[in-house]
């Protein structure tokens, strides 16, 4: 009977359900390939949504990237039972670049800001007085970016190392150090003038 | 990227993305990149909030305590119900007086006994003659008694015991494993629920019998000259392994794939589950990962 040979819609999510349970748990377990196949079967998917949200191709591959290190460090964020693996993706992916583009609008804004704070810099700090020196540090880092300011706050104000720094902020330690360096060239370029240096 | 581009409504976004995202193709730079920052975030092979490593001493102490834990409820009928080859609840922990008992003169400094199995008859048959009170009481001075003498030892020194040469830090999960698999065998006898290990000490079975793994398959003759198997133990206490089955030291990509649960696995280590009642998921060559799984139970002593 050709009914009974159909693939039944319910069989079908359950087969899906099946298949995402898993992948998680071999994601958990440590099996890398499973992270190959989750990426080859999402991977358009995850970048499509990103770019729709983002509208830059580069900054939605550093999302792309950030989801599924997100879901091979922690796969036991993924709860079957509240809906599929790719229901999943889709909402941690959206929820990244949201955030990317947020912080790229606080971003621009406190660009904007910190060009107008450069003139004060330029001409009111003492270099020889502490005090105010450490305000104008305070105020570069203040300018950096979020992720940066963050990884410097960590790195110099507490003491941590880039592996730490990598742990706390749940980052590849190579990406900790490229924050760290990116941020060093920016505060050089900011606190140029308490070197008598003009920029 | 504008300051006027606000993200727009969700669940439109995601359905935009759900019909067009498969069309589009993350290049091959993009792959490996999110590869490798994923390597540097968390090692492959180890399982996401892996357990803590705890001692062969540890591993046994606790498979003791279960075990003692589980005696201690045995209504006086169920120390008699068939358990495992002839021998009834009370045999089977008299089988284990016995092994204690031998591993206790081993360690001692003993020579090594040959047969695991008919060695221990004597101490199984004899609790014949004993109430099942006594027996337990008997089984648990002996183990505690392992546990006291392995104070003064060095766990890395190598023992042979049933003519496994390993270090007795090793040898004691192999211990605790046998334990755990009798503890399950009265538990079916009795017709209790089974219990997986602890994840620290599921972890530290789990770990042993994957380094044993080409040991087995070689002496049950599933050998594959340059066969290499995936195998993913899943749930706390797991990890993933590629096993050559020839043996071999090298790394090989692995064609075979098994996925099983970390605890299933080790009760066909147990030689008390097979593939298909392991609930083992295996894509790939179905020969090399029968191989695999029957190399797995060969690693059993009984």
């Amino acid at each position: 009977m050709l009914s009974s040979l159909a693939p039944s819609p319910i069989g079908t999510l359950r087969a899906v359900a099946d298949h995402d349970s898993m992948l998680v748990d071999r994601l958990a377990a440590g099996d890398d390939d499973a992270l190959k196949e989750l990426f080859d079967r999402y991977s358009g998917f995850v970048l499509g949504l990103a770019r729709r949200v983002t509208h830059n191709d580069q900054v939605a591959e550093e999302v792309v990237q950030d989801v599924f290190a997100s879901i091979w460090s922690k796969p036991q964020r993924f709860n079957a039972s509240r809906g599929s693996l790719r229901a999943y993706l889709g909402v941690l992916t959206y929820s990244r670049a949201v955030d990317v583009v947020r912080s790229d609008v606080r971003r621009r804004a406190r660009e904007q800001r910190c060009v107008a704070e450069d003139v004060d810099l330029r001409s009111n700090v003492d270099p020889l007085d502490a005090t105010s020196v450490a305000d104008a540090v305070r105020d570069a880092i203040a300018c950096l970016p979020d992720e940066q300011r963050l990884a410097v706050e960590l790195a110099f104000f507490h003491g941590h190392t880039y592996r730490e720094v990598a742990t706390v902020l749940a980052i590849p330690e190579g990406t900790a150090k490229s924050r760290l360096r990116l941020a060093q060239a920016k505060l050089g370029v900011l606190l140029a003038p308490l070197r008598g240096e003009h920029v | 990227m504008t300051a006027n581009d606000q993200p727009r409504d969700p669940v439109t976004e995601l359905r935009f993305a759900l019909a067009e995202g498969d069309a589009i193709d993350a290049s091959d730079a993009l792959r490996a990149r999110v590869l490798a920052a994923a390597a540097e975030a968390r090692q492959p092979g180890v399982a996401v909030d892996a357990p803590a490593w705890i001692s062969g001493t540890d591993v046994f102490r606790r498979a003791v305590m279960s075990l003692d834990e589980l005696l201690a409820t045995l209504s006086p009928d169920e120390w008699s119900r068939p358990a495992l080859r002839d021998l009834d609840v009370q045999g089977l922990v008299g089988h284990l007086i016995g092994v204690e008992e031998a591993f206790a003169a081993v360690l001692l400094g003993a020579d090594d006994i040959a047969d695991h199995v008919d060695d221990t008859q004597a101490a199984a048959l004899r609790q014949r003659d004993v109430a099942p009170l006594e027996t337990h009481r008997q089984w648990f001075d002996v183990a505690t008694k392992s546990i006291a003498l392995l104070e003064d030892l060095d766990l890395s020194a190598p023992v042979s015991f049933y003519g496994v040469t390993l270090p007795l830090d090793d040898l004691l999960v192999i211990r605790a494993f046998e334990m755990w698999i009798h503890d399950e065998d009265v538990r079916r006898a009795t017709g209790r629920g089974l219990v997986s290990p602890d994840p620290e000490r599921l972890a530290r079975m789990v770990a042993l019998a994957s380094m044993l793994l080409p040991a087995g398959i070689a002496r049950s003759g599933n050998a594959h000259d340059g066969a290499t198997a995936r195998l993913v133990l899943t749930g706390t206490g797991g990890g993933t392994w590629d096993v050559n089955l020839d043996g071999a030291s090298e790394t090989r990509a692995a064609t075979t794939r098994i996925v099983v649960d970390a605890a299933e696995f080790c009760r066909v280590v147990g030689n008390r589950k097979d593939q298909s009642t392991s609930g083992a998921v295996v894509s790939g060559n179905a020969s090399i990962a029968a191989g695999v799984l029957v190399g797995a139970a060969a690693l059993a002593l009984d």
